[in-house]
């Protein structure tokens, strides 16, 4: 039954993918939706990279318009500068039309147990705080 | 005639390290006298086998819930992963749990004025009555629910409890226990407590072995040039591995994936519900007859920074691969296995000054 509920899900957005990534891209979905409870849990292909993209807002959020973008990424990956580029640059095209580039994306990285830890990516320099 | 076991179970005794139950005292050591004694008891080696699942590509084995299996699984060498949890399977208490409160918590009619400290700890008195999840888990699920109800308060709380999803009985059994490649083919191979079936046909550990061989992973956490100096081919990263996780639970260590430290392998002595992990392994492979497989001093440092800060000891562990070794799809796993040699060495920093007085650390 979960299995079909996320084939479902997931199908779409996923056809161009890997196979290691389609099932990153499960495993952190599910992990997303069921287990952190995260509102409004979708998965879109990115367009121009093989991969896919998560969007979610956080469960204690009310604002529905703070959307966050959570790239699920294996263990075995190499995370280039040139693979990030393309994600940012792809990510901008998911948005609504005239927005900016999101600032920082995170990357869901699933291992083999079904873990997936999570690890904030900012564009450029953040300032000091 | 074995006593039953106290009520509530006190867990730390009842901690096994493999999934298998000895014969109690009193069972014949005559073979013949010992199967007849076995033809009139239930006491068997194997209480009962588990069933689970093949999905997808790569492939993960997923147990579908059952509480005799995660009994046998997860009291019996803490097998697996509850996919939806940090652990043990809990998700579906979790959410009974969120759900009991929420209604507790908007029966208790709190309004904006009163003192939010006092609801909590009420709600917070509610949840150390519920079953199934631990002191933790509810002290979250508390803070979560009287948050979700501030945040309604405007609105009609008889409403809130239909905010929880997937709550109908259906999605009960949705969690299952997720096991890595190397749990699996340590329960099926060489336990044989464990039955993979991919759609209906039962796969045997050596068809599994050869699978995960073939698409299992590309490497281990040791930097990737001592993975490619090594000269281990790619589709043998996965027998070095499962040789090292093998090794340390034939010695009793409950292992688990420790990507999240920057290592192969984390080793704890009792469960991980009551302990943090006692040491850290890194995987190195060499060839018998070379110089490979030598981390620089930079790359140690970084590794036993990250393991030392969380108070683990850092054990690097050599697999040495001999040079003729046949990893082709008609080997077999046994003759692979026995060719490995495994060393252990555990690298931890020593400070002149602090050790001069003091006992030896063991």
């Amino acid at each position: 039954m979960l299995t079909e509920f996320i084939e479902q899900q997931v199908a779409e957005a996923t056809a161009d993918c890997s196979p290691q990534l389609c099932l990153a891209v499960k495993q952190a979905f599910i992990d997303l939706k069921l287990a952190k409870s995260w509102n409004n849990v979708a998965v879109h292909a990115l367009p121009g990279t093989n991969r896919a993209m998560i969007t979610a807002s956080r469960p204690d959020n009310e604002d529905e318009g703070d959307v966050k973008y959570i790239l699920p990424v294996t263990t075995s990956e190499k995370i280039t500068m040139d693979m990030l580029k393309k994600v940012f640059e792809a990510t901008t095209k998911l948005q609504p039309e005239g927005t900016h580039q999101p600032k920082s994306i995170y990357l869901g990285i699933v291992e083999n147990d079904s873990s997936v830890v999570y690890y904030r990516c900012e564009a450029g320099l953040p300032q000091p705080r | 005639m074995s006593s039953k076991p106290k009520q509530p179970r006190d867990r730390k005794t009842q901690l096994r390290y493999l999934p298998i139950v000895p014969p109690p005292s009193g069972t014949p050591q005559n073979p013949v006298l010992r199967l007849i004694h076995g033809l009139f008891t239930s006491n068997r080696l194997v209480p009962v086998k588990a069933c689970g699942n093949l999905l997808w590509q790569p492939n993960i084995v997923w147990i579908e819930k059952d509480p005799t299996v995660s009994d046998l699984l997860w009291h019996g060498g803490c097998f697996g992963k509850g996919i939806l949890s940090r652990s043990e399977p809990t998700w579906w208490n979790r959410r009974s749990a969120e759900r009991h409160l929420l209604e507790y918590a908007a029966r208790l009619n709190h309004t904006e004025g009163d003192d939010n400290a006092d609801f909590l700890r009420e709600v917070e008195r509610e949840s150390s009555r519920l079953h199934g999840i631990s002191r933790q888990e509810r002290s979250q699920i508390a803070q979560n629910v009287v948050r979700q109800l501030r945040q309604h308060r405007d609105a009609n709380n008889a409403d809130i409890t239909n905010r929880v999803d997937f709550d109908t009985d259906s999605w009960k059994v949705a969690e299952a226990l997720q096991l890595t490649p190397f749990e699996t083919i340590f329960l099926t191979w060489a336990l044989g407590v464990l039955d993979v079936r991919e759609n209906e046909t039962r796969l045997s550990g050596k068809d599994l072995w050869h699978r995960f061989m073939q698409d299992g992973q590309a490497h281990g956490a040791a930097p990737a040039m001592i993975w490619e100096d090594s000269g281990v081919p790619r589709n043998a990263i996965f027998a070095v591995l499962y040789a090292v996780y093998h090794h340390y639970r034939s010695h009793k260590w409950i292992v688990k994936s420790g990507i999240k430290y920057g290592v192969d392998f984390l080793l704890y002595s009792k469960s991980p519900m009551f302990t943090h992990a006692e040491h850290a392994v890194l995987v190195i492979p060499r060839h018998c007859d070379s110089t490979t497989g030598i981390l620089t001093f930079a790359q140690l440092l970084k590794i036993h920074r990250v393991a030392g800060s969380v108070k683990k000891r850092l054990t690097l562990c050599y697999v040495t691969v001999p040079t003729e070794i046949d990893f082709s799809s008609a080997s077999d796993p046994k003759t692979i296995l026995t060719q490995f040699e495994v060393t252990d060495v555990i690298w931890s920093r020593w400070l002149p000054q602090r050790s001069r007085n003091a006992v030896d650390v063991k």
